[in-house]
Protein backbone atom coordinates (compact mmCIF):
# COMPACT_ATOMS: atom_id res chain seq x y z
CA UNK A 1 0.00 0.00 0.00
CA UNK A 2 1.24 3.43 -0.87
CA UNK A 3 1.98 5.73 2.02
CA UNK A 4 0.65 9.27 1.70
CA UNK A 5 2.70 11.93 3.41
CA UNK A 6 1.01 15.22 4.15
CA UNK A 7 3.31 18.18 3.78
CA UNK A 8 0.98 20.85 5.01
CA UNK A 9 2.72 22.21 8.06
CA UNK A 10 6.22 23.54 8.37
CA UNK A 11 6.99 20.92 11.02
CA UNK A 12 6.07 18.16 8.59
CA UNK A 13 8.22 19.76 5.92
CA UNK A 14 11.18 19.92 8.29
CA UNK A 15 10.67 16.31 9.42
CA UNK A 16 10.53 15.06 5.86
CA UNK A 17 13.49 17.22 4.85
CA UNK A 18 15.47 15.55 7.61
CA UNK A 19 14.72 12.24 5.90
CA UNK A 20 16.14 13.66 2.67
CA UNK A 21 12.71 13.93 1.09
CA UNK A 22 13.46 16.12 -1.92
CA UNK A 23 9.88 17.23 -2.34
CA UNK A 24 9.73 18.55 1.19
CA UNK A 25 13.08 20.24 0.72
CA UNK A 26 11.87 21.82 -2.49
CA UNK A 27 8.76 23.13 -0.77
CA UNK A 28 10.86 24.65 2.00
CA UNK A 29 13.16 26.15 -0.57
CA UNK A 30 10.28 27.64 -2.53
CA UNK A 31 8.84 29.10 0.63
CA UNK A 32 11.96 30.83 1.89
CA UNK A 33 14.25 31.34 -1.12
CA UNK A 34 12.76 34.69 -2.29
CA UNK A 35 13.07 36.25 1.17
CA UNK A 36 16.57 34.90 1.65
CA UNK A 37 17.71 36.11 -1.72
CA UNK A 38 16.46 39.56 -0.83
CA UNK A 39 18.37 39.38 2.44
CA UNK A 40 21.56 38.33 0.66
CA UNK A 41 21.29 41.24 -1.74
CA UNK A 42 21.47 43.57 1.29
CA UNK A 43 24.93 42.23 2.02
CA UNK A 44 26.17 41.41 -1.46
CA UNK A 45 25.48 43.88 -4.23
CA UNK A 46 25.61 41.49 -7.16
CA UNK A 47 22.38 39.49 -7.64
CA UNK A 48 24.10 36.44 -9.18
CA UNK A 49 26.62 36.26 -6.40
CA UNK A 50 23.82 36.76 -3.91
CA UNK A 51 22.02 33.79 -5.43
CA UNK A 52 25.15 31.66 -5.21
CA UNK A 53 25.52 32.58 -1.58
CA UNK A 54 21.84 31.85 -0.98
CA UNK A 55 22.17 28.40 -2.58
CA UNK A 56 25.19 27.66 -0.42
CA UNK A 57 23.16 28.80 2.55
CA UNK A 58 20.29 26.47 1.66
CA UNK A 59 22.74 23.62 1.17
CA UNK A 60 23.89 24.18 4.72
CA UNK A 61 20.29 24.46 5.88
CA UNK A 62 19.44 21.00 4.51
CA UNK A 63 22.66 19.28 5.53
CA UNK A 64 22.65 20.74 9.05
CA UNK A 65 18.93 20.53 9.58
CA UNK A 66 19.39 18.08 12.44
CA UNK A 67 20.99 20.91 14.41
CA UNK A 68 17.83 22.96 14.30
CA UNK A 69 16.47 22.59 17.81
CA UNK A 70 12.94 24.02 17.24
CA UNK A 71 13.82 26.96 19.47
CA UNK A 72 12.75 30.14 17.76
CA UNK A 73 11.33 30.38 14.28
CA UNK A 74 12.67 28.29 11.45
CA UNK A 75 12.83 31.42 9.32
CA UNK A 76 15.01 33.14 11.90
CA UNK A 77 17.35 30.13 11.88
CA UNK A 78 17.63 30.25 8.09
CA UNK A 79 18.22 34.02 8.16
CA UNK A 80 21.13 33.52 10.54
CA UNK A 81 22.68 30.98 8.22
CA UNK A 82 22.16 33.31 5.27
CA UNK A 83 23.78 36.42 6.68
CA UNK A 84 26.64 34.38 8.11
CA UNK A 85 27.13 32.84 4.70
CA UNK A 86 27.08 36.30 3.15
CA UNK A 87 29.66 37.62 5.61
CA UNK A 88 31.85 34.59 5.05
CA UNK A 89 31.62 35.19 1.32
CA UNK A 90 32.69 38.82 1.76
CA UNK A 91 35.58 37.71 3.95
CA UNK A 92 36.69 35.19 1.35
CA UNK A 93 36.66 37.90 -1.29
CA UNK A 94 38.55 40.17 1.10
CA UNK A 95 35.90 42.81 0.73
CA UNK A 96 35.02 43.06 4.38
CA UNK A 97 37.44 45.75 5.54
CA UNK A 98 36.89 48.18 8.37
CA UNK A 99 39.44 50.86 7.56
CA UNK A 100 38.96 54.55 8.22
CA UNK A 101 36.97 55.37 5.15
CA UNK A 102 37.08 58.89 3.87
CA UNK A 103 33.80 60.68 4.37
CA UNK A 104 33.06 61.75 0.86
CA UNK A 105 29.55 62.87 1.65
CA UNK A 106 30.54 65.92 3.62
CA UNK A 107 28.39 67.60 6.19
CA UNK A 108 24.65 67.32 6.19
CA UNK A 109 21.78 68.73 8.10
CA UNK A 110 19.34 66.18 9.50
CA UNK A 111 16.37 68.45 9.08
CA UNK A 112 16.89 68.52 5.37
CA UNK A 113 15.97 64.82 5.00
CA UNK A 114 12.38 63.78 4.55
CA UNK A 115 11.27 60.83 6.59
CA UNK A 116 9.24 59.04 3.92
CA UNK A 117 11.31 56.92 1.64
CA UNK A 118 10.64 53.67 -0.16
CA UNK A 119 12.37 50.58 1.12
CA UNK A 120 13.73 49.86 -2.33
CA UNK A 121 15.23 53.33 -2.52
CA UNK A 122 16.92 52.93 0.83
CA UNK A 123 18.19 49.57 -0.33
CA UNK A 124 19.77 51.27 -3.30
CA UNK A 125 21.45 53.81 -1.03
CA UNK A 126 22.62 51.13 1.34
CA UNK A 127 24.21 49.34 -1.58
CA UNK A 128 26.24 52.46 -2.29
CA UNK A 129 27.88 52.26 1.12
CA UNK A 130 31.32 50.79 1.72
CA UNK A 131 31.14 47.06 2.57
CA UNK A 132 32.05 47.45 6.23
CA UNK A 133 29.45 50.17 6.78
CA UNK A 134 26.85 48.27 4.83
CA UNK A 135 27.30 45.05 6.75
CA UNK A 136 27.20 46.75 10.14
CA UNK A 137 24.17 48.82 9.09
CA UNK A 138 22.30 45.72 7.83
CA UNK A 139 23.14 43.72 10.92
CA UNK A 140 22.02 46.56 13.16
CA UNK A 141 18.99 47.88 11.31
CA UNK A 142 17.71 44.99 9.19
CA UNK A 143 18.55 42.01 11.40
CA UNK A 144 18.27 43.88 14.69
CA UNK A 145 21.56 42.88 16.32
CA UNK A 146 23.13 44.89 19.14
CA UNK A 147 26.70 46.19 18.91
CA UNK A 148 27.91 43.53 21.33
CA UNK A 149 26.50 40.82 19.05
CA UNK A 150 27.91 42.47 15.94
CA UNK A 151 31.37 42.49 17.49
CA UNK A 152 31.08 38.74 17.99
CA UNK A 153 29.80 38.07 14.49
CA UNK A 154 32.32 40.25 12.68
CA UNK A 155 35.11 39.91 15.24
CA UNK A 156 35.61 43.64 15.55
CA UNK A 157 35.62 45.97 18.53
CA UNK A 158 32.44 47.61 19.71
CA UNK A 159 33.96 51.02 18.93
CA UNK A 160 34.55 50.00 15.32
CA UNK A 161 30.99 48.74 15.06
CA UNK A 162 29.60 52.01 16.37
CA UNK A 163 31.87 54.05 14.11
CA UNK A 164 30.84 52.06 11.06
CA UNK A 165 27.17 52.47 11.87
CA UNK A 166 27.56 56.18 12.47
CA UNK A 167 29.31 56.59 9.16
CA UNK A 168 26.63 54.58 7.37
CA UNK A 169 23.93 56.69 8.92
CA UNK A 170 25.60 59.94 7.97
CA UNK A 171 26.28 58.77 4.45
CA UNK A 172 22.71 57.60 3.92
CA UNK A 173 21.30 60.87 5.17
CA UNK A 174 23.56 62.74 2.84
CA UNK A 175 22.60 60.58 -0.13
CA UNK A 176 18.91 60.89 0.55
CA UNK A 177 19.25 64.64 0.94
CA UNK A 178 21.10 64.97 -2.33
CA UNK A 179 18.54 62.83 -4.17
CA UNK A 180 15.60 64.72 -2.75
CA UNK A 181 17.14 67.96 -3.86
CA UNK A 182 17.82 66.56 -7.28
CA UNK A 183 14.47 64.94 -8.05
CA UNK A 184 12.02 66.81 -5.89
CA UNK A 185 13.67 70.16 -5.67
CA UNK A 186 13.43 70.30 -1.90
CA UNK A 187 15.93 72.20 0.20
CA UNK B 1 9.55 52.49 15.74
CA UNK B 2 10.71 53.48 12.31
CA UNK B 3 13.51 51.01 12.58
CA UNK B 4 11.03 48.21 13.25
CA UNK B 5 8.88 49.34 10.35
CA UNK B 6 11.86 49.38 8.06
CA UNK B 7 13.01 46.03 9.39
CA UNK B 8 9.63 44.46 8.79
CA UNK B 9 9.46 45.81 5.30
CA UNK B 10 12.99 44.67 4.46
CA UNK B 11 12.43 41.23 5.95
CA UNK B 12 9.24 40.78 3.95
CA UNK B 13 10.76 41.98 0.72
CA UNK B 14 11.29 39.20 -1.80
CA UNK B 15 13.38 38.63 -4.88
CA UNK B 16 12.52 35.58 -6.97
CA UNK B 17 15.49 33.32 -7.56
CA UNK B 18 16.44 32.42 -11.11
CA UNK B 19 14.94 29.39 -12.85
CA UNK B 20 16.83 26.21 -12.25
CA UNK B 21 18.25 27.39 -8.93
CA UNK B 22 16.48 24.53 -7.14
CA UNK B 23 17.86 22.01 -9.64
CA UNK B 24 21.35 23.29 -8.90
CA UNK B 25 20.78 22.86 -5.20
CA UNK B 26 19.15 19.46 -5.65
CA UNK B 27 22.13 18.25 -7.69
CA UNK B 28 24.50 19.47 -5.02
CA UNK B 29 22.51 17.70 -2.34
CA UNK B 30 22.49 14.47 -4.37
CA UNK B 31 26.27 14.61 -4.74
CA UNK B 32 26.61 15.20 -1.04
CA UNK B 33 24.40 12.20 -0.26
CA UNK B 34 26.36 9.99 -2.65
CA UNK B 35 29.65 11.10 -1.11
CA UNK B 36 28.26 10.37 2.32
CA UNK B 37 27.19 6.88 1.23
CA UNK B 38 30.54 6.24 -0.42
CA UNK B 39 32.34 7.37 2.70
CA UNK B 40 30.21 5.01 4.74
CA UNK B 41 30.98 2.13 2.37
CA UNK B 42 34.66 3.00 2.39
CA UNK B 43 34.65 3.09 6.17
CA UNK B 44 32.90 -0.28 6.30
CA UNK B 45 35.43 -1.73 3.86
CA UNK B 46 38.33 -0.45 5.94
CA UNK B 47 36.72 -1.72 9.12
CA UNK B 48 36.09 -5.15 7.57
CA UNK B 49 39.63 -5.45 6.21
CA UNK B 50 41.08 -4.41 9.56
CA UNK B 51 38.95 -6.99 11.30
CA UNK B 52 40.13 -9.69 8.88
CA UNK B 53 43.78 -8.70 9.32
CA UNK B 54 43.46 -8.70 13.09
CA UNK B 55 41.73 -12.08 13.15
CA UNK B 56 44.33 -13.61 10.79
CA UNK B 57 47.12 -12.15 12.90
CA UNK B 58 45.52 -13.49 16.04
CA UNK B 59 45.19 -16.91 14.44
CA UNK B 60 48.81 -17.13 13.29
CA UNK B 61 50.42 -15.54 16.32
CA UNK B 62 49.04 -18.08 18.74
CA UNK B 63 51.75 -20.13 20.54
CA UNK B 64 52.86 -23.22 18.67
CA UNK B 65 51.84 -26.26 20.67
CA UNK B 66 51.39 -29.59 19.09
CA UNK B 67 48.52 -31.62 20.22
CA UNK B 68 48.66 -35.22 19.28
CA UNK B 69 47.54 -38.56 20.55
CA UNK B 70 50.52 -40.81 20.83
CA UNK B 71 49.60 -43.74 22.96
CA UNK B 72 46.43 -45.16 24.31
CA UNK B 73 46.78 -46.70 27.68
CA UNK B 74 44.43 -48.67 29.81
CA UNK B 75 43.69 -47.40 33.24
CA UNK B 76 44.60 -50.21 35.60
CA UNK B 77 41.85 -49.33 38.09
CA UNK B 78 38.78 -48.70 35.99
CA UNK B 79 39.94 -50.70 33.05
CA UNK B 80 38.76 -47.97 30.71
CA UNK B 81 40.76 -46.56 27.84
CA UNK B 82 42.51 -43.26 28.42
CA UNK B 83 45.19 -41.27 26.73
CA UNK B 84 48.73 -40.94 27.89
CA UNK B 85 49.62 -37.27 28.30
CA UNK B 86 53.01 -36.07 27.26
CA UNK B 87 54.03 -32.42 26.99
CA UNK B 88 56.28 -30.74 24.47
CA UNK B 89 57.09 -27.08 24.60
CA UNK B 90 59.84 -25.56 22.53
CA UNK B 91 59.95 -22.43 24.69
CA UNK B 92 60.79 -24.31 27.89
CA UNK B 93 57.63 -23.10 29.52
CA UNK B 94 55.12 -25.50 30.86
CA UNK B 95 52.16 -25.18 28.59
CA UNK B 96 48.97 -27.11 28.80
CA UNK B 97 47.32 -27.59 25.50
CA UNK B 98 43.64 -27.02 24.92
CA UNK B 99 41.83 -29.61 26.90
CA UNK B 100 38.73 -29.64 24.78
CA UNK B 101 39.13 -33.22 23.67
CA UNK B 102 39.78 -36.38 25.54
CA UNK B 103 42.60 -37.14 23.17
CA UNK B 104 44.74 -34.29 24.46
CA UNK B 105 48.40 -35.11 24.75
CA UNK B 106 50.84 -32.54 26.02
CA UNK B 107 54.47 -32.84 25.09
CA UNK B 108 57.39 -31.21 26.89
CA UNK B 109 61.10 -31.21 26.21
CA UNK B 110 62.11 -30.54 29.81
CA UNK B 111 64.25 -33.11 31.65
CA UNK B 112 62.34 -36.15 32.81
CA UNK B 113 63.68 -37.27 36.14
CA UNK B 114 60.49 -38.94 37.16
CA UNK B 115 60.34 -41.00 34.06
CA UNK B 116 63.88 -42.21 34.59
CA UNK B 117 63.34 -43.05 38.20
CA UNK B 118 60.12 -44.78 37.48
CA UNK B 119 61.83 -46.91 34.88
CA UNK B 120 64.63 -47.67 37.35
CA UNK B 121 62.12 -48.91 39.85
CA UNK B 122 60.68 -51.09 37.19
CA UNK B 123 57.37 -49.34 36.69
CA UNK B 124 55.47 -50.22 33.57
CA UNK B 125 55.97 -47.80 30.73
CA UNK B 126 52.29 -47.62 29.95
CA UNK B 127 51.63 -45.59 33.09
CA UNK B 128 54.80 -43.53 33.08
CA UNK B 129 53.90 -39.86 33.17
CA UNK B 130 56.60 -37.64 31.79
CA UNK B 131 55.25 -34.34 32.98
CA UNK B 132 56.73 -33.03 36.14
CA UNK B 133 54.52 -29.92 36.10
CA UNK B 134 51.25 -31.71 36.24
CA UNK B 135 51.75 -33.76 39.32
CA UNK B 136 50.00 -33.24 42.61
CA UNK B 137 51.44 -35.32 45.40
CA UNK B 138 49.67 -37.25 48.06
CA UNK B 139 51.21 -37.30 51.48
CA UNK B 140 51.59 -41.06 51.35
CA UNK B 141 53.42 -41.03 48.07
CA UNK B 142 56.03 -38.42 48.99
CA UNK B 143 58.32 -41.02 50.47
CA UNK B 144 58.98 -42.74 47.21
CA UNK B 145 58.56 -39.77 44.85
CA UNK B 146 61.56 -37.59 44.03
CA UNK B 147 61.93 -34.16 45.59
CA UNK B 148 61.59 -32.65 42.15
CA UNK B 149 57.80 -32.91 42.32
CA UNK B 150 57.30 -31.15 45.60
CA UNK B 151 59.06 -27.97 44.47
CA UNK B 152 56.76 -27.47 41.54
CA UNK B 153 53.52 -28.50 43.12
CA UNK B 154 52.01 -25.03 43.70
CA UNK B 155 53.04 -23.80 40.27
CA UNK B 156 51.60 -26.83 38.63
CA UNK B 157 48.38 -26.74 40.57
CA UNK B 158 47.60 -23.21 39.40
CA UNK B 159 48.08 -24.26 35.80
CA UNK B 160 46.07 -27.38 36.06
CA UNK B 161 43.09 -25.29 37.17
CA UNK B 162 43.02 -23.79 33.71
CA UNK B 163 42.40 -27.13 32.12
CA UNK B 164 39.03 -28.66 31.61
CA UNK B 165 37.70 -31.08 34.15
CA UNK B 166 37.98 -34.09 31.86
CA UNK B 167 41.71 -33.70 31.31
CA UNK B 168 42.32 -32.95 34.96
CA UNK B 169 40.51 -36.04 35.95
CA UNK B 170 42.45 -38.13 33.46
CA UNK B 171 45.79 -36.75 34.56
CA UNK B 172 44.93 -37.24 38.20
CA UNK B 173 43.84 -40.77 37.51
CA UNK B 174 47.03 -41.56 35.68
CA UNK B 175 49.16 -40.00 38.40
CA UNK B 176 47.37 -41.88 41.12
CA UNK B 177 47.83 -45.10 39.22
CA UNK B 178 51.48 -44.34 38.62
CA UNK B 179 52.08 -43.55 42.29
CA UNK B 180 50.24 -46.70 43.35
CA UNK B 181 52.34 -48.75 40.99
CA UNK B 182 55.48 -47.12 42.26
CA UNK B 183 54.54 -47.94 45.80
CA UNK B 184 53.54 -51.51 45.01
CA UNK B 185 56.61 -52.21 42.97
CA UNK B 186 58.74 -50.39 45.50
CA UNK B 187 57.57 -52.78 48.25
CA UNK B 188 58.27 -55.75 46.06
CA UNK B 189 61.75 -54.53 45.22
CA UNK B 190 62.49 -53.91 48.89
CA UNK B 191 61.58 -57.50 49.75
CA UNK B 192 63.82 -58.90 47.05
CA UNK B 193 66.65 -56.75 48.20
CA UNK B 194 66.44 -57.86 51.82
CA UNK B 195 65.89 -61.52 50.87
CA UNK B 196 69.30 -61.51 49.20
CA UNK B 197 70.92 -60.72 52.51
CA UNK B 198 68.84 -63.41 54.15
CA UNK B 199 69.92 -65.75 51.46
CA UNK B 200 73.55 -65.04 52.24
CA UNK B 201 72.89 -65.62 55.90
CA UNK B 202 71.09 -68.83 55.15
CA UNK B 203 73.97 -70.00 52.96
CA UNK B 204 76.43 -69.20 55.69
CA UNK B 205 74.31 -71.05 58.18
CA UNK B 206 74.12 -74.03 55.87
CA UNK B 207 77.88 -74.07 55.43
CA UNK B 208 78.43 -73.82 59.13
CA UNK B 209 75.97 -76.60 59.78
CA UNK B 210 77.59 -78.78 57.12
CA UNK B 211 81.11 -78.32 58.49
CA UNK B 212 79.85 -79.05 61.97
CA UNK B 213 78.16 -82.18 60.75
CA UNK B 214 81.37 -83.36 58.99
CA UNK B 215 83.40 -82.64 62.10
CA UNK B 216 81.04 -84.60 64.27
CA UNK B 217 81.09 -87.51 61.77
CA UNK B 218 84.92 -87.61 61.88
CA UNK B 219 84.90 -87.49 65.65
CA UNK B 220 82.45 -90.36 65.75
CA UNK B 221 84.53 -92.44 63.25
CA UNK B 222 87.70 -91.79 65.19
CA UNK B 223 86.02 -92.82 68.40
CA UNK B 224 84.65 -95.99 66.82
CA UNK B 225 87.92 -96.98 65.04
CA UNK B 226 90.86 -95.67 66.93
CA UNK B 227 94.02 -95.52 64.81
CA UNK B 228 97.58 -95.42 65.91
CA UNK B 229 99.09 -92.18 65.50
CA UNK B 230 102.75 -92.14 64.66
CA UNK B 231 104.54 -89.16 65.85
CA UNK B 232 107.58 -88.36 63.85
CA UNK B 233 110.46 -86.54 65.30
CA UNK B 234 111.30 -83.63 63.07
CA UNK B 235 114.47 -82.83 64.87
CA UNK B 236 116.02 -85.88 63.40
Amino acid sequence: MRKVIKLNSETQLIKQSLKNNRKAQKLLYQKYAPKMLSLCTYYIKDLQQSEEVMLNGFFKVFTKLSKYSNKGSFEGWIRKIMFRESISYLRKKKQLLFTNEIEIYGKFIENEVESDIAVEDLHLYVNQLAVGCRVVFNLYVVDGYKHAEITEILQISEGTSKTQLSRARKALRKMISINQKKYHGTK
Amino acid sequence: MEQNKYREQVQNSVIAPSDGSWEKLSKKLDEYDNDKKNNKRLFMKYAASMLIIISIGFFFLQPENEISTDEIIVSPEAGKTSIKPSVTNSRHEPYLASPTENSTVIKMSEPKPLANEIINYGVEESVAVKNEDNIELNENSQRSVPKYYTTNTSKVTSKIVQQKIDTDYEVEELLKNAILNIEQNGQYLNKTKFSALDLLGEIENDLERDSRRKLFEKIIITIKNPTEIEITDRSK
